[in-house]
């Protein structure tokens, strides 16, 4: 199983190489590290938010809120920003993950105790949040020029000569590979994925289980929230309006199953990194937007392809031992 | 029931067998009757409370219930104890490791490597797996529902063998089954189920099948 998915995830990382190698043909400075790097912190973002995903998809679940949450949170933390310029920029993130956590927690108490499927549950919060926001900002903007500089140019400060916004990505990311390997939380989050029935026989709470996950992806769409307002430099009610879907993508093609139990962090970064170098690349060499979307879309479903049968030559090996047992 | 013997559950199917043994141990709630262990009352509200008082129910359905397939035999095999093999959430790998290394060794699991997958080995060798796994969580009482169902003669007569040891050791066990051979060969006890109450208790010296199919049923004799 290990081999299987580390042989996933390499395919997945050929993938990247090739594109990026096709597109340097094209565009000779692309594959810079200089270039990469700058791929890299566009991609963050999404890279995040794909592991917040990932945790409730390994669940058998979904969380389609994550963009509203990540709107919603955004324009809290802006319209604060805006009307509190002295609040310093550690707190609003604190404020932006706490925001994002009850969101989260709502999404995961309705699935927990009221025990509604999450796509039905996230469905409704996915348009009740965005419809917060409305509420909150009255249908208002907040501009660049209300923001604090601090609030802009926290994330585009370099450390170390890579900029903030890469560091919590991969801070992020580090925290993730340390919960789904070395926690009890994380070996959990697989074994309800891979096996409900008798996840509950062996003592795990499922309820309690996907709540968590809730509140991770919540937390992570609240911290998204902050930093897609800061890069983009602009809150409003159509902030990633319909991102849900690219952070589904990211998962799907990072080789996380929508069925549940299946999937790791290396691959829903992988999955991110490689939708973020089509959309970053494709406009540099003159590709239009719809072949964009082509080339994701095909991405997508050959993904899923791969997969599958991935899965099937799985079964073989079972019928191949048992017959020689 | 008593401490280190073989309580065998008898009864044609649907009688309450699984159904009773679920509700012991606190993956169904009750609807009437009282639980007690060492004379204690005990009211599990989940499969972990029961596990936490000792009472551990391995499944009759080893595919859908028991086995995880997809992790590693390993990870199979601490499933129900993580909550020893880790510190305050975070897993200790090694400890995992020999945990699962000592039992499955008990058991004579036949397999490469414990980082196998589950999914990999034969059903007898699953079925190893599958009690190797609530062994490690120190039972008191182990109900078995329908231990050997499916699994080969090599593997059954390990899982007996097994089960004779474990008495040897003081351990309670529950055997569910619907094998009469099984039911008289193995248990001390036989307690009868018909229509989800207990029809009757019988000590298992001299006891025939026909008495024990005709209180099944339900038949005079």
């Amino acid at each position: 199983m290990k081999s299987l998915l580390k042989y996933r995830e390499i395919w997945l990382l050929a993938g990247i190489v090739l594109l990026i190698g096709l597109i340097s043909t094209r565009f000779p400075g692309f594959a810079d590290p200089a270039n990469l790097r700058q791929v890299f912190n566009d991609t963050s973002i999404l890279m995040i938010l794909a592991l917040g995903q990932m945790v409730v998809i390994l669940t058998r679940s979904i969380d389609l809120s994550m963009a509203s949450n990540l709107c919603f949170t955004g324009m809290v933390v802006a319209m604060l920003n805006a009307a509190h310029p002295a609040i310093p920029i550690p707190m609003l993130i604190v404020i932006a993950l706490v925001v994002g956590l009850v969101l989260g927690a709502i999404n995961g108490l309705l699935v927990w105790r009221l025990n509604i499927p999450s796509i039905v549950v996230t469905l409704g919060t996915l348009t009740i949040y965005r419809g917060a926001t409305f509420v909150v900002s009255g249908g208002a903007w907040v501009n660049a020029d209300q923001m604090s500089p601090g609030f802009i140019n926290f994330q585009r400060a370099a450390f170390l000569g890579v900029p903030v916004l890469s560091w919590i990505a991969l801070v992020v990311i580090a925290l993730f590979f340390l919960v789904m390997t070395r926690t009890q939380l994380g070996r959990s989050i697989h074994a309800i994925g891979v096996n409900p029935t008798a996840s509950v026989y062996a003592g795990i709470d499922v309820g309690r289980t996907k709540f968590i996950v809730f509140c991770m992806s919540g937390m992570i769409g609240g911290l998204a929230g902050y930093l897609w307002i800061s890069r983009y430099v602009i809150a409003s009610v159509e902030v990633a309006n319909g991102y849900e879907l690219n952070i589904i993508a990211a998962c799907v093609i990072g080789g996380i199953s929508i069925a549940g139990g299946i999937g790791s962090v290396g691959g829903a970064v992988l999955g991110a990194l490689f939708l973020g170098i089509i959309s970053n690349a494709l406009p540099v060499i003159n590709i239009s937007p719809f072949w964009q979307m082509a080339i994701s879309g095909s991405a997508i479903i050959l993904a899923v392809v791969l997969n599958a049968r991935g899965e099937r030559r799985r079964g073989r090996i079972i019928l191949r031992k048992a017959e020689a047992a | 029931m008593r401490k280190g013997e073989i309580l065998g559950f008898y009864g044609l199917v649907g009688a309450g067998r699984s159904e009773v043994m679920q509700a012991i141990a606190g993956i169904t709630r009750t609807s009437r009757g009282a639980i007690s262990l060492d004379g204690q009352a005990i009211a599990p509200k989940s499969a972990a409370d029961s596990i936490e008082a000792g009472i551990v129910y391995v499944p009759e359905e080893r595919g859908k219930q028991g086995v995880v397939i997809g992790l590693p035999i390993f990870q199979n095999v601490s499933l129900p104890s993580l909550k020893r093999t880790s510190k305050s959430g975070v897993l200790r790998l090694a400890e995992e490791f020999s945990l699962a290394r000592s039992y499955t060794e008990r058991l004579d699991l036949r397999a490469s490597s414990l980082s196998q997958d589950v999914g990999t080995l034969s059903g007898g060798n699953q079925q190893k797996v599958v009690i190797a796994k609530w062994l490690a969580t120190t039972p008191k009482v182990i109900i078995l529902d329908e231990p050997t169902k499916g699994i080969d003669i090599g593997s059954k007569a390990a899982v007996h063998g097994f089960m004779a040891e474990l008495v040897a050791q003081g351990l309670s066990v529950i055997m569910v089954s619907s094998e009469l051979p099984e039911i008289l060969g193995m248990s001390d006890r036989v307690v009868v189920m018909r229509e989800g109450r207990i029809a009757a208790t019988y000590d298992n010296n001299g006891l025939d099948a026909e008495t024990l199919v005709r209180t099944a049923a339900g038949i005079a004799s």
